[in-house]
């Protein structure tokens, strides 16, 4: 098979390079585009004329490979409750089919890193990497306790060592570990309340962590998922969060569930206008959406004290819902939940997400996601694309939805509809750029040679999207004409941190005290590691 | 006992060295050539109609994943020796820990165990918790039935500070609830109930311990759970035609460690030769030294050795591979 791939009358969308729709040629070799093909080489032609080409979709933030989204299967199973939640082999081949190439675990606990790559490890057709949850780490908090700013950076540098690790997750900053502490304790009402018997707030947390991935040069900022997830008046807590960050990169996941008021009546109220106020002074943040899908979702999240609060307002007695404590580090809740267009709570976020989008109007500082399987499946995508696309669409499926969605967001006074090029930057430009992949997200040479295109459809953007014509994946076709091909093995990123001795050796000890097993069993090998693409600490 | 045997006691209590990493093969319990065992293993499974493969949890996290897709290859059914038991994974809800959560909590309430029976887990997560806790525990002991369970709950329901208060008898942090393998399924729910009620007055979890020849049971419940989106808990997993109209009995069983005597043949893998096996592999099994993974019922993962550069890989992956390779010549 050649080496070489030659795409040609391709309506190319390509923001990072400027490219909005011209027709041009693309030639990849050995994996990477190039700008030229080495002289005598015989490519494989793909003839895309009435097709949309766009660099592979990059994921930035989902579940996929976590021991609690392994929980939702076994539970899919044992409940018959629909399955959410692919398998891992799965997981690899629906992205491909959906003309997605690069995709990211968004919450690992480091005790369980070696399970997230053992998921990891088979689930072809996409390049992938884990985000490690440090938050709510008792060594962590400890040495912060303690002020040993060198300590907590060396502990840092070695938990993404030890673990295969990309980026720093940070969840409910120190929630988890208040509520070990104080059972009284589930919620965080300030960014200042502190951690029973400590100095140590979620302000002071982010500050640490944010300070650390500057000092080791992290590819990825920290990625935070803020305390008041999904509640009423969360936006002004986000708001002094950003405050507190200022001049810091960082990274707000799924912002959707942060955008919210209250109403008289103490339900959500979108506040997407005056949040966005506040994050567009800050250049140096980005954000994933986390929208809102209607139909089966599956939370799955570390923020247990969000998961146990939304199990007590549910009410229901039937729910399967799971809860997992641990002493040492983050933990997981995880609970079947269906998006229906008539409940209130669940209309609301579905237009503050789509508000959201069409009202930023710098899209290279956010992504696409659902928060998979959480705001629903990533399956829903194209759907999700279609409603950004069309004001009419929209607004059939906003008077169809609970009153409260047109009485508490501005979604129906908002005219935008977004271009294939808006998509392209939200989808693939923009996520890359986030999570600091020089090589994702673009066409230009030197680029990785994962590239997708899809039938010209744009009078129907979710079948257009559903349907990607072919998927190249390192400069093979993986997807042609809609059906998968021989699988791709992906690459795993890590950040690029050496070992760190003094931070082994806190580690260690700290592990020892807390833990009852032998450091020696915790993370990944070696062998492992030296596996992986490293990146950021200077290297590309 | 060196950090690692000590860590896998609690998984494999009698652990037993590799030795030689090597697969050894019989065909009617003499000595065979590997070669024709897999060719004489392979014509049986292709043979057969209702192929199970049986004892996973006696195999490494590796092993696990190769037997996955052998069951995949000759459509065949995945089982666990021990009794499946769906009613855990049907529970509404369940707040439950890692051992280092119990090993440092401040109440420690153990159900269905007298001291004359402990197993080995129990035993061995009491010296832990105890001697964490030499200074501060308070250990409760309560009967295994429904009846105690619901009256700690009318109580809790109605009152969780009154419940706390009365039944822990003093200012409690968190609280570990251990319940004795065997428990009735329905006494656990409660319990795991209860743990949610008063989950904003004590931080409470309940860990239900695993049979005394669990294995690796949880490392075969996930691999299977990430490989096939099913529970082997919940029925085990079958890869047969689904045109199928009848559900076929086993006629053929792959099975580990542990002899399947009322299946007509049998290829058997395990420490041991089973001499009533049409093919026998007698591989290492879960054996210390391997470069190869298990679980503990917590969700920790071990490796098998404590040095994974030196160690040998487990033989057995590479025995399921050939098996699956040589299925796919099948006519």
């Amino acid at each position: 098979m050649s080496r070489a791939l030659r795409i040609v009358n391709a309506r190319t969308y390509d923001p990072v390079n400027g490219v909005d729709g011209d027709v041009r040629e693309i030639l990849s070799y050995d994996g990477k585009i190039v700008a030229q093909l080495p002289k005598d080489e015989q490519p494989r032609t793909i003839d895309a004329t009435a097709m949309v080409v766009m660099p592979g979709g990059v994921e930035m933030h989902a579940h996929l490979a976590s021991m609690s989204v392994n929980a939702a299967r076994q539970i899919q199973s044992a409940t018959g409750y629909e399955q959410v939640v692919p398998t891992a082999p799965d997981t690899g081949r629906l992205y491909a089919l959906l003309g997605y190439t690069t995709a990211v675990e968004a919450a690992v606990a480091p005790s369980a890193a070696a399970h997230a790559h053992l998921q990891l490890d088979v689930m072809d057709n996409i390049d992938t990497a884990i985000l490690v949850l440090m938050a709510n780490h008792e060594g962590l908090i400890d040495r912060i306790d303690q002020g040993d700013e060198d300590g907590v950076v060396a502990m840092i540098a070695q938990l993404l060592r030890a673990t295969g690790g990309y980026g720093i997750k940070a969840v409910n900053p120190v929630a988890v570990a208040a509520w070990r502490r104080d059972a009284a304790k589930n919620h965080i009402d300030t960014i200042d309340d502190k951690v029973a018997g400590t100095k140590v707030s979620p302000r002071r947390m982010l500050e640490v962590l944010t300070a650390a991935q500057q000092r080791l040069d992290l590819p990825h900022p920290t990625h935070i998922h803020g305390p008041q997830l999904g509640e009423p008046g969360s936006v002004e807590i986000t708001i002094e969060m950003i405050k507190a960050l200022k001049g810091q990169r960082f990274h707000l996941a799924h912002l959707q569930y942060y955008a919210y008021g209250r109403t008289k009546h103490g339900s959500l109220r979108s506040e997407v206008e005056y949040l966005l106020r506040h994050v567009s002074d800050h250049k140096t943040v980005t954000a994933d959406l986390g929208m809102v899908a209607y139909g089966p979702a599956f939370t799955a999240t570390a923020d247990l004290p969000l998961e146990y609060n939304l199990y007590r307002q549910a009410g229901s007695p039937c729910k399967p819902a799971r809860f997992v404590e641990s002493g040492n580090e983050d933990c997981f809740g995880l609970m079947p939940l269906v998006h229906q267009p008539t409940h209130p709570v669940h209309a609301v976020q579905w237009a503050t997400g789509l508000e959201l989008a069409l009202l930023w109007d710098n899209p290279w500082q956010y992504a696409l996601t659902v928060d998979h399987p959480n705001g629903g499946s990533f399956l829903n995508y194209p759907a999700l694309i279609a409603l950004l696309m069309s004001k009419p669409l929209r607004d059939e499926q906003l008077a169809a939805a609970n009153k409260a969605a047109r009485q508490y967001t501005g979604l129906g006074g908002i005219n935008r509809e977004m271009t294939l090029s808006d998509i392209a930057i939200i989808t693939r430009a923009a996520p890359a750029a986030a999570l600091g992949l020089a090589n994702k997200g673009h066409l230009g040479p030197g680029a990785d040679a994962d590239i997708t295109i899809y039938n010209d459809d744009t009078a129907d953007p979710q079948r257009m999207f559903e349907n990607p014509r072919y998927v190249i994946k390192d400069g093979h076709v993986l997807v042609e004409d809609g059906q998968l091909g021989q699988a791709v093995k992906g690459v795993r990123f890590c950040a690029a941190v050496d070992n760190n001795p003094y931070g082994a050796l806190l580690l260690r000890d700290w592990w020892q005290a807390a833990s009852g097993y032998a450091v020696d069993q915790f993370g990944i090998t070696e062998q492992q590691w030296q596996a992986m693409i490293p990146v950021g600490g200077g290297v590309d | 006992m060196n950090s690692t045997k000590r860590d896998l006691s609690l998984v494999l209590p009698n652990i037993r060295s590799s030795g030689s990493a090597q697969v050894n093969a019989y065909l009617d319990a003499g000595e065979a050539d590997f070669s024709d065992a897999i060719q004489h293993a392979m014509r049986i499974l292709c043979a057969a109609s209702a192929p199970a493969i049986i004892g996973l949890e006696y195999l490494t996290v590796e092993a696990v994943h190769q037997a996955v897709l052998l069951a995949q290859a000759i459509r065949g059914r995945l089982l666990p020796h021990r009794p499946i038991d769906p009613v855990r994974l049907h529970q509404a809800v369940a707040w439950s820990s890692t051992l280092d959560q119990a090993r440092q909590c401040d109440v420690w309430i153990r159900v269905g165990t007298e001291d004359k029976k402990f197993d080995h887990v129990e035993q061995h997560i009491s010296d832990g918790i105890i001697q964490v806790h030499a200074k501060r525990s308070l250990v409760k002991t309560e009967h295994p039935s429904l009846e105690v369970v619901l009256k700690h709950r009318a109580v809790a329901t109605k009152d969780p500070g009154q419940w706390v208060r009365s039944v822990l008898k003093r200012h409690a942090r968190s609280a570990v609830v251990t319940m004795a393998h065997g428990c009735d399924a329905r006494v656990v729910s409660q319990w795991h109930k209860l743990a949610v009620d008063v989950q904003e007055h004590v931080r409470m979890a309940v860990m239900e311990l695993p049979s005394p020849d669990a294995a690796n049971c949880r490392g075969a419940e996930e691999v299977v759970a990430w490989m096939t989106g099913r529970s082997l808990a919940a029925g085990g997993v079958d890869f047969s035609d689904p045109q199928l109209h009848t559900y076929k009995a086993i006629d053929v069983a792959v099975s580990v460690e542990k002899a399947q005597a009322d299946v007509p043949q049998r290829i058997s893998i395990g420490a041991e030769v089973d001499s009533q096996a049409q093919v026998g592999f007698v591989t290492p099994g879960l054996a210390a030294g391997l470069a190869a993974r298990v679980m503990r019922f917590d969700g920790a993962m071990f490796w098998l050795c404590t040095d994974t550069v030196t160690a040998a890989p487990d033989p057995t992956v590479k025995l399921l591979a050939d098996l699956r390779q040589a299925i796919g010549t099948c006519q």
